[in-house]
């Protein structure tokens, strides 16, 4: 049972899984991690506000040529801009952000990653989430058995969620992931 | 800065509360979904969220994924034993390396999978994957997910087609009770009544996968089509005007050549939500050919009528054909 709408689901699958690279790509444009965030962020909120989403070839790459657009207005408004910043817009090559050896590298640490995260949840939290997750309870059940009323057990699972996840996009990968692929002509043409 | 991190700590928050609410069945949808309209930033911390939650299903001793063996042949059976208490899940640790080696991790599962349905004359287009390119025809429902970084789609009703990019991994597809490997390539697949599959290979390459317990794969070439029917296939070759016919509803448009009325007519119901049904079953035996638009058919009727003399008659829940 899905809550996404196609859109989401398009965006959960071809977009978000290139973030560690797309935020690499802003803080070349960017400075400090903060305005890197901010210009990953409202190129999601153009995707997400897209009426032919499913017409992109390539979202990862729409995404850089999007955050590429909006540093340029930055920079063209802003009085002095970094030498460093410049010239990584002038840079001729924006390389295709490639998920899978990503993944793949992340994948192995994952399951690792979740049980430390769920592990440091507030005790409460923690016990809601496996009830709910890893013994399947309904929350009706969960709220019987451990004497809660069900407003509260739909508190901790809404904290426990919050919780996990900032946690599992904030921890850092242990190995670092290979370079991305070569570009395609799309990223050659000027903005 | 410090205030827009502020404003998105809150916006998850409100996000994670949202599951919950929707978890519990406690959620008014129609506020739900205006919260999420409300603003992109809502939609992206809702996906957010609704990714740990999947995530977590990792965590449930029946997940597909680390069930089924094909694909997770690394995962040592202890390792999805049941797991209840904090200490053995400490131990579990130790052989977490063994299931993420299964792969697949961070990515959606089965368990975890989305689904897209479409109404009676609606079509849904878009691209899962990179670059694979769905095409759900009326009335279909299809569910798709990702499973060690390959692509596989159930399609449970209706007819889908679907475009592979050269270079991209092959696709797993699923329908009634076939299942296909399908290359890069175009392939239409419809699920027809009675559990009857319809593959076409527009271009690229196919293949059967055999029952489980078996290994004979059956391929399937370029420019066939194949029909499955309990258990047994037929593969005929697939004409040009076999492939303009099959991708005409793309382009939002039905072809006929030659097939008679009552035929084209059951076609073309598949798109109207108000169908067309004939007064007297004689008048189906005509046959007719042309091109018409799915949406609207105007212009079928008036063909009708001045090809054949048949009247339409617009009543409110049927257009009724009659001589």
């Amino acid at each position: 049972m899905s809550w996404l709408r196609p859109i989401d689901a398009w965006f959960a699958s071809s977009v978000l899984p290139h973030e560690t690279e797309l935020l690499r790509q802003a803080r070349r444009w960017a400075t400090g991690d903060d305005e890197a965030r901010d210009l990953v962020h409202e190129a999601y909120a153009e995707l997400l506000q897209l009426e032919r989403w499913d017409h992109i070839g390539n979202p990862a790459a729409y995404a850089v040529r999007i955050m590429r657009n909006t540093a340029l207005q930055r920079m063209r408004r802003a009085r002095i801009v970094p030498m460093r910043q410049f010239a990584a817009l002038e840079e001729g090559e924006h390389p295709d952000p490639a998920p899978d050896s990503f993944a793949v590298a992340a994948g192995r640490d994952a399951l690792k990653r979740m049980m430390i995260a769920i592990d440091a949840l507030p005790p409460a939290c923690r016990r809601v989430v496996l009830l709910r997750k890893f013994e399947e309870l309904p929350p009706r059940a969960i709220a019987e058995r451990l004497g809660l009323s069900l407003s509260t057990v739909e508190k901790h699972l809404a904290r426990g969620i919050l919780l996990l996840s900032r946690a599992l996009r904030d921890m850092p990968v242990r190995t670092d992931p290979p370079g991305p692929i070569a570009a395609k002509d799309s990223t050659r043409r000027q903005a | 800065m410090t205030r827009s991190t502020e404003r998105q700590e809150r916006i998850e928050a409100e996000a994670a509360d949202w599951l919950a609410a929707l978890d519990a069945g406690h959620a008014d949808r129609a506020v739900f979904e205006r919260w999420r309209a409300a603003d992109p930033a809502h939609a992206l911390a809702f996906i957010r969220m609704d990714r740990a939650w999947r995530d977590l299903d990792q965590l449930r001793r029946g997940d597909p994924e680390s069930a089924a063996p094909e694909t997770a042949p690394g995962v040592a059976p202890d390792a999805r034993a049941a797991l209840p208490r904090r200490v053995a899940l400490k131990a579990a640790l130790g052989v977490a390396g063994a299931v993420a080696t299964g792969g697949g991790i961070f990515l959606a599962t089965q368990a975890a999978a989305h689904t897209v349905e479409t109404a009676i004359g609606e079509r849904s287009r878009f691209y899962v994957a990179d670059r694979t390119c769905l095409d759900l025809n009326t009335g279909g429902r299809l569910r798709w997910w990702m499973a060690q970084g390959a692509l596989e789609v159930e399609l449970q009703r209706g007819e889908l087609a679907l475009d592979l990019p050269p270079g991209a991994r092959a696709c797993t597809l699923h329908a009634g009770a076939a299942r296909f490997r399908l290359g890069a390539g175009r392939f239409n697949v419809r699920l027809r009544a009675g559990g009857i599959v319809d593959l076409a290979t527009i271009a690229g390459e196919a293949w059967m996968l055999p029952p489980h317990g078996r290994s004979q794969e059956t391929p399937v070439p370029e420019r066939r089509k194949l029909v499955v029917s309990n258990g047994a296939e037929q593969a005929h070759a697939l004409s040009e005007g076999d492939v303009q016919a099959l991708s005409a509803w793309q382009e939002g448009e039905i072809l006929f050549d030659g097939q008679p009325l009552a035929v084209a007519v059951a076609e073309y119901n598949r798109y109207l939500p108000v169908p067309i049904e004939l007064a007297r079953e004689d008048i189906g035996r005509v046959r007719l050919g042309g091109r018409f638009l799915t949406n609207d058919p105007t212009e079928f009727l008036k063909a009708l009528r001045a090809n054949f003399g048949i009247r339409a008659d617009m009543r409110r829940d049927r257009i009724l054909l009659s001589a």
